[in-house]
């Protein structure tokens, strides 16, 4: 296989996954009682394009079953098939089925058994034909399965080999003899369509002979060709489209099926579509694809060109205005260029530092700094992406969670279109499937025990994102049984993680599980329990600079809050020294900064301190002792105080005094050390020296808490 | 910045010339080995792994970490970690001189950098001379990948005899991402 077709099957899988996503979506819009015409249609649309896509390239199983799904969708769609929960839910358990084929087909997994899956599919239809039995046949629109075989509607499909560019078009003659018999049934006139593609239509792959083969399938007829604007030979450009049809249609054709066939037909192309006896027949200009968000692969019957027509430069009329235009690009290119974008910043400020302060205020340097400042913003809006992307697998898992463990859990998700940086986005994977995981085995019920304690039959999962200042809080809650405290504390002093006689707080109990080592399952399961869970989501959430929060209450449930910066990379910092280093502490955490006056500072106990502001006490941390540094021996009147905000409340911290504020470039420990805690990582400043970039909340949060087991993690 | 990038290509050369005396009619596989000294004691590494030397410079001190790391540096945009090889050993903390410098060396995808008391030589060795380190006891078993013996350079030159023993270091043993790679 050539380059070439690989590239293009990798495209086929990037679309296949975004038609999953699509369809997943729809079908869960769809289960909870919503089946508006829109959704259902997105949802054929999206399994309609894999089937195209997958006969294409050969990935006959995934074609096989995509088809039969697709004929059920499209008796929902026809109304046919009401979509009950019954319905919906087989269609969901199809949709996992699909997702298996496409991992199938993509090497990753090996074919799933979907037998069953068939038979239940089949089922339905059989169930839909049974009830319609005397009713008039079965919509014309479905797309005919038995090729080779005369069906139902009397002709005889063309079997098209998917690969044979070569099909003989004579052979659509046959399809086309006997359009007479349809809609024999139907008072409507036929349809006169009149069909005359722009000049270029072949150049940009919208071959008209695919939508008149579309039109002859469904019993279309041609009944005359205008040729009048056919150039002389020397004149004729043998890509151009010259000529223009007229065809008839069987007055049972929905319009709907008329105006797929014109779904992929180059812009500026001339279609009239009108009923034969209308008194002044009603000429439509048809606006091609409006509304359509169906990815540009053909219909299967209509291949010979399909991998042609799955090409992006697809321009429906009324997409190519309104629709953005997109390219795909390597994610390396990108992370390459936000290295740069980084060490220009750098340079930067650097250039800034060395030049005298007359010429910094020279109109060049400010102009250098706002055009270098506007290029990192569009950089980082390159690798922004909707968490949604993390979130489109929750369901799937979420459902054979609870099939593997026979509990009954609804899923709740919200702010799912909040944007953070990819690098996040699949770091965060992991963690989350281990967080879910934790939620379905440990914290929710099973049906009957949540019944006997007066909670409702049906488990809750909610799953949040939500942007707060330069952070995202990324939360997983169940309303399950909670942590249970006795069993956690007694299984960390059995492993030795604590010792027997240390007295912890709830909360530090609960953290308890985020160790290395621990695990409480008393049956080690399939779904969780292995003693690797929550550790690993600790460790990859603070290799993300990030850090987690555990609420839980007895009975009630459990919530975990994973906190996030918003970028991994810029910062707007503010630099502060500190026994003559110099340290960054993130301006969104920065409330304000105080000169102390002699007596604003009061020592409350051995070790702490309040400074008095505006009528409130407001606790003061020394960084030196934060950090263990030598205590410097700077009078408190000669220090900063810079009040900073963290999650327990407003905080003093106390720093030598206040150097600048700046952009700064984050660069992480853990790259070629490891991440330490109460430091976000490191960045490198104008005059090339290390400055750290401080974690206000980590360094805030019960240090001796985290440091109990931070050191156990480390022994371990 | 500037004195870090001369310093390398004058090691190169200097390799390049002891490469050329020892390989002569010799097709032997060889290793090429950065020998340094720690105290009176030298040590070993492969030229392999040693992306630079560059003069000790004073790193920037990380809060909460075990003593022989001694701060991170700024090695060409790459924030990296120096360590006190000295210290990570077990022995006491290498006095600092003119000759003390950093080995930066590449561990595995990842950066670090090695005080050491003075370098001193580039060698080549065959992989046959390297022995396996005995048994003893040490705090951190492994540390030492192998010994060789090599014939000691004098600075007139000469035709010296004395052989001196060299610690072959296990680098990746010693890179400081090392127990979190453990405890994981």
């Amino acid at each position: 296989m050539s380059d070439d077709f690989d590239d293009i099957q990798a495209i086929f899988f990037e679309e296949c996954a975004e038609g999953l996503a699509t369809a997943e979506a729809g079908l869960t819009t769809m289960a909870e009682g919503d089946s508006t015409a829109e959704v259902i249609a997105g949802v054929f649309r999206a399994v309609h394009s894999i089937k195209g896509g997958a006969g294409a390239f050969g990935h006959d199983a995934l074609q096989g079953f995509s088809h039969r799904f697709e004929n059920v969708l499209d008796e929902v769609r026809a109304g046919k098939i009401p979509p009950t929960q019954e319905v919906c839910r087989t269609m969901l358990l199809a949709f996992d089925v699909l997702t298996g084929h496409v991992e199938a087909a993509q090497g990753l997994a090996d074919l799933p058994d979907d037998t069953l899956m068939v038979a239940a599919l089949e089922e339905l239809l059989a169930a839909e034909r049974a009830g319609n039995a005397d009713a008039q046949a079965p919509a014309i629109a479905a797309p005919t399965e038995q090729a080779g075989g005369a069906d139902e509607f009397g002709f005889l499909p063309v079997v098209v080999d998917l690969f044979d560019l070569d099909a003989d078009p004579m052979a659509l003659g046959d399809a086309a003899a006997a359009p007479g018999e349809h809609g024999a049934q139907d008072d409507n006139p036929r349809w006169i369509i009149r069909f005359a593609p722009s000049r270029d239509a072949m150049a940009n792959g919208g071959e008209p002979l695919l939508v008149l083969r579309e039109l002859e399938r469904v019993g279309g007829e041609i009944i005359a060709v205008e040729t009048g604007s056919l150039p002389s030979l020397r004149e004729l450009d043998p890509e151009g489209a010259y000529f223009t049809w007229t065809l008839t249609l069987p007055a049972g054709v929905e319009r709907s099926t008329i105006d797929e066939a014109f779904d992929f037909v180059a812009p500026d192309s001339v279609i009239q579509i009108s009923r034969e006896e209308a008194p002044a027949p009603v000429v439509e200009q048809v606006e091609q694809a409006a509304g359509e968000t169906a990815k540009p692969l053909a219909p299967p019957t209509a291949v010979p060109s399909a991998a042609k027509a799955s090409a992006p430069a697809q321009p429906a009329e009324s997409k190519a205005i309104e629709a953005q235009q997109n390219i795909r690009v390597d994610v390396a290119k990108l992370d390459m260029l936000l290295n740069l974008v980084g060490e220009l910043v750098i340079r930067n400020s650097i250039l800034s530092d060395r030049l005298s302060s007359a010429d910094q205020q020279r109109v060049e340097l400010p102009e250098l700094a706002r055009l270098t400042r506007e290029i990192q913003d569009n950089v980082m809006s390159l690798r922004a992406q909707p968490i949604r992307q993390a979130f489109s697998r929750v369901p799937r898992m979420l459902r054979e969670l609870c099939s593997a463990t026979s509990k009954d859990v609804a899923l709740e998700v919200s702010g799912e279109t909040t944007e953070v940086d990819k690098s996040v986005i699949e770091k965060i994977g992991e963690p989350l499937t281990h967080m879910i995981r934790n939620a379905i085995d440990h914290g929710i019920e099973s049906t009957e025990e949540r019944i006997a304690k007066g909670k409702p039959a049906q488990g809750r999962l909610q799953l949040s994102a939500e942007q707060k200042g330069a952070r995202i809080f990324l939360r997983v809650s169940d309303d399950g049984k909670g942590i249970d405290r006795v069993r956690v504390l007694a299984k960390a002093v059995e492993k030795g993680i604590v010792g027997p006689d240390e007295n912890l707080s709830d909360e530090e109990i609960d953290n308890l599980i985020c160790a290395p080592g621990f695990s409480t399952a008393e049956t080690i399961s399939a779904i969780s329990g292995r003693g690797v869970g929550m550790d690993v989501v600790r460790s990859n959430v603070e290799a993300l600079g990030g850090r987690i929060e555990i609420i839980s209450t007895p009975g009630k449930g459990t919530a975990f809050t994973m906190i996030l910066p918003l970028t991994l990379a810029i910062l707007d910092g503010m630099v502060v020294r500190l026994a003559g280093q110099r340290y960054v502490l993130p301006l969104s955490n920065v409330v304000e900064t105080v000169q102390p006056e002699p007596g604003q500072l009061r020592p409350v106990a051995n070790s702490s301190e309040v400074i008095a502001m505006r009528g409130t006490y407001v606790p003061v941390r020394r960084l030196s002792e934060l950090f263990h540094l030598p205590s410097s021996e700077r009078e408190a009147e000669d220090s900063v105080v810079i009040i900073v905000e963290t999650d327990a409340g407003n905080v003093g911290l106390m720093v030598d005094t206040i150097e600048d504020r700046r952009e700064v470039v984050i660069k992480s420990l853990d790259q070629n050390l490891y991440p330490i805690r109460g430091l976000g990582g490191a960045t490198i400043l104008g005059d090339g020296s290390i400055a750290l970039i401080l974690d206000i909340d980590a360094l805030m949060v019960s240090p001796s808490a985290s440091s109990k087991f931070a050191l156990k993690g480390i022994a371990a | 910045m500037n004195t870090q990038e001369t310093a390398a290509p004058a090691t190169k050369a200097y390799a390049a010339e002891t490469v050329s005396a020892i390989d002569t009619g010799d097709t032997l596989a060889e290793r090429k080995i950065v020998t340094f000294l720690l105290g009176q004691q030298t040590f070993g590494i492969e030229m392999s792994a040693l992306i630079e030397i560059r003069e000790w410079e004073t790193p920037t001190p990380l809060p909460s970490v075990p003593s022989y790391i001694k701060g991170v540096t700024n090695l060409r945009g790459h924030v990296v970690p120096v360590v006190g090889l000295a210290e990570r050993l077990g022995w006491e903390p290498s006095v600092l001189h003119s000759r003390s410098c950093i080995l930066v060396v590449n561990i595995e995808g990842k950066h670090a950098g090695f005080l050491v008391d003075e370098v001193a030589d580039i060698v080549s060795v065959a992989d046959s001379a390297i022995q396996m380190a005995p048994e003893v006891e040490v705090t951190e078993a492994s540390l030492i990948k192998g010994l060789v013996q090599i014939g000691q350079r004098s600075q007139e030159g000469s035709s010296d005899k004395d052989q001196t023993m060299v610690s072959l270091l296990d680098l990746s043993k010693l890179s400081p991402t090392r127990h979190i790679d453990l405890a994981v």
